[in-house]
């Protein structure tokens, strides 16, 4: 059976339902300020980060299958820190970026812990061009001891078939 | 100059002293077409490789220079290349980028085509004119041929067989190939599929430049030093212009690789295999053979847009241009089939940390076509570009320039030959 036909409706109630979009927005609000040292105190440190091959949008596993981007904690973490200097010319002048998070689905498959589907567009500008990526987001979020909810998986599945024109993922979708 | 076409002069030489390449080659749209009559015509084109269609009935479909193609294999288990056009009205007949069909058929009209290309059915066909035939209207074919799995096609009744146009790089090829002790590879499921926006000459020159590595590349190294990588030995080789415009470099590289050299994060068991398989293959090709295959990395240019990059990991990359200042780029990973878990797990985490569009380096590659693409503009300012480095040296370096001359000597070969259909069979140029 696939994914999609296991989901089924969004149940979650409407505090934990708010909290989460609230927190989605934070998070597209950090990225767009280019604020990823921020952004990084959102995810676990077994967080991983995955965008699929635009060939291959189901595939499951990183470990067999080529991704665009399948980053552990650790590559996440390098992923900002080559972003945060100078030399990642790719993104410097840096890209002006707008994430739009829309359709917000809330699962809670076990207590306090949640798969949150979502669609996004994403607007990137840069150097007179600009493009759109658009897609489903999936995140993972736990409960953690503070009692903040923080994400174990990101996963951006983009619906073009290819990244052309948009070329490239080289700011954190 | 009587007989001057206007595609003479733009790469110009002086041996030992001085090589240039007018920048209006990156630009204008003369060159574009007359690339496509000539060098994108008659030469030897990658179409993909059999993994990709291994079970009877098993298809693709790719866009190469604007011919949409299907390469399949058919129910006998034969492999085909067929123009991706029906022979009535020419709608694509195959509308899906992969999947397994015993038959195309056409949505126009419904003419069925087999596997194997045979036209099998065609509505109302009484009403055609007597002479009309099923047999005289199966799918076209263009010339392929295949080797070790790689499958190539040419657009030009006069192109040389494929070995012999490949000669000068099989021993490379056959390098890769054997990363496997079988000689059984597979690209893996997972393709990038991505738009530069340059000239595709100038992704070749990127994708044969160690120049550049330090200066464009050094957070992907600074990453790689934070992994745990000793860096200390640097990237240490020779850069060599094959012949018929086949290009390499030939080097010794901190990466890890999946044959020879374990990534630090790999586990004892995963170290053991890779000398296991190391060792395998000294015993099967002998030490100077094994070299290459296990630990010597490689940038592979298969003239002209084939790309096969042997470093952190395992590429096959081509360059399709679109238009004069943009192309398209399809690249995939490959594998030895059966690998080990681990092993493949660390081939593909070796691949996106450099590779593609979402990887640590290849995004600021990008960056610097585009910013040289830009920097042209329509050429007006400063004409040509300086492509010397290491010339006069007995053994150039992986950081000179040679294997660039390589290619743009054939290229300016092939671009002036007189008879636009004999440019890259007639002559070959070192």
């Amino acid at each position: 059976m696939t994914e999609m036909a296991t989901r089924g409706p969004a149940l979650a109630d409407l505090e934990t339902t708010h909290e989460i979009q609230a927190l989605l927005n934070y998070e597209a609000e950090l990225l767009d300020g280019w604020q990823l040292t921020e952004w990084l105190t959102l995810l676990t440190e077994d967080c991983c980060y995955l965008v699929p091959a635009t060939d291959a949008p189901d595939s499951e596993s990183p470990q067999q299958a080529v991704f665009i981007i399948s980053d552990t904690y650790a590559q996440i973490c390098g992923r900002v820190e080559r972003l945060e200097s100078a030399m990642a010319f790719v993104e410097r002048p840096r890209s002006r970026t707008r994430h739009l998070i829309t359709n917000v689905r809330v699962h809670e498959p076990v207590p306090n812990e949640y798969k949150v589907y979502s669609n996004f567009a994403v607007y990137r500008s840069r150097r007179g061009v600009s493009h759109v990526f658009v897609g489903e987001y999936r995140h993972l979020l736990v409960r953690s001891s503070d009692g903040s909810l923080r994400i174990s998986e990101r996963r951006a599945t983009l619906d073009a078939e290819e990244l052309r024109p948009q070329g490239k993922v080289s700011f954190i979708l | 100059m009587s007989d001057s076409n206007g595609f003479e002069d733009l790469v110009v030489e002086t041996p030992g002293v001085d090589f240039r390449v007018h920048r209006s080659v990156f630009t204008d749209e003369r060159y574009l077409e007359r690339e496509k009559k000539t060098i994108f015509t008659n030469g030897w084109l990658y179409v993909g490789h059999a993994s990709e269609v291994r079970n009877p009935g098993d298809f693709i479909t790719r866009t190469i220079v604007g011919e949409r193609l299907i390469m399949c294999r058919d129910t006998g288990g034969e492999l085909r290349v067929f123009f991706n056009s029906c022979r009535h009205r020419g709608a694509l007949v195959c509308r899906e980028p992969s999947g397994n069909t015993a038959r195309f058929r056409c949505l126009y009209h419904a003419w069925t085509y087999r596997n194997s290309g045979e036209l099998v059915a065609v509505a109302e066909r009484a009403s055609f004119p007597e002479g009309f035939s099923l047999e005289d209207n199966g799918l076209e074919s263009p010339r392929f041929e295949v080797y070790r799995d790689f499958v190539f096609l040419t657009f030009g009744a006069d192109a040389s067989p494929l070995q012999d146009y490949l000669a000068p790089v099989l021993p490379y090829l056959d390098s890769i190939v054997d990363q496997s002790l079988t000689g059984d590879m597979e690209v893996l499921m997972g393709s990038h599929l991505y738009r530069m926006g340059g000239n595709w000459k100038l992704i070749v020159e990127n994708s044969l430049d160690g120049y550049h590595g330090f200066a464009v590349h050094q957070t992907y190294f600074k990453y790689l030093a934070g992994r745990g990588y000793d860096l200390d030995g640097g990237l240490e080789g020779v850069g060599l212009s094959l012949g018929n415009g086949h290009a390499m470099l030939r080097y010794k590289a901190p990466f890890g690789r999946s044959v020879a050299r374990p990534w630090p994060a790999m586990s004892e068991q995963a170290r053991q295999r890779v000398e296991t398989i190391a060792s395998e293959l000294v015993d099967k090709h002998g030490e100077e053979k094994a070299d290459l295959i296990t630990k010597t990395s490689k940038n592979i240019l298969i003239y002209p847009n084939l790309l096969i990059i042997d470093a952190a990991s395992l590429q096959i990359r081509i360059l399709d241009p679109i238009a004069v200042d943009h192309t398209d780029v399809s690249a995939w990973c490959l594998a030895p089939v059966g690998e080990e878990e681990e092993l493949r797990q660390h081939r593909i985490q070796g691949y996106l940390e450099f590779l593609g569009p979402g990887g640590f380096a290849t995004p600021d590659d990008n960056e610097v076509i585009e910013a040289c693409q830009e920097g042209y503009g329509q050429v007006r300012g400063i004409e040509w570009s300086i492509v010397s480095k290491g010339m006069g040296k007995e053994v150039p370096s992986m950081t000179d320039e040679e294997q660039m001359r390589g290619f743009w000597r054939q290229w300016q070969h092939d671009v002036a030959g007189t008879n636009e259909a004999a440019a890259v069979t007639g002559g070959r140029q070192g």
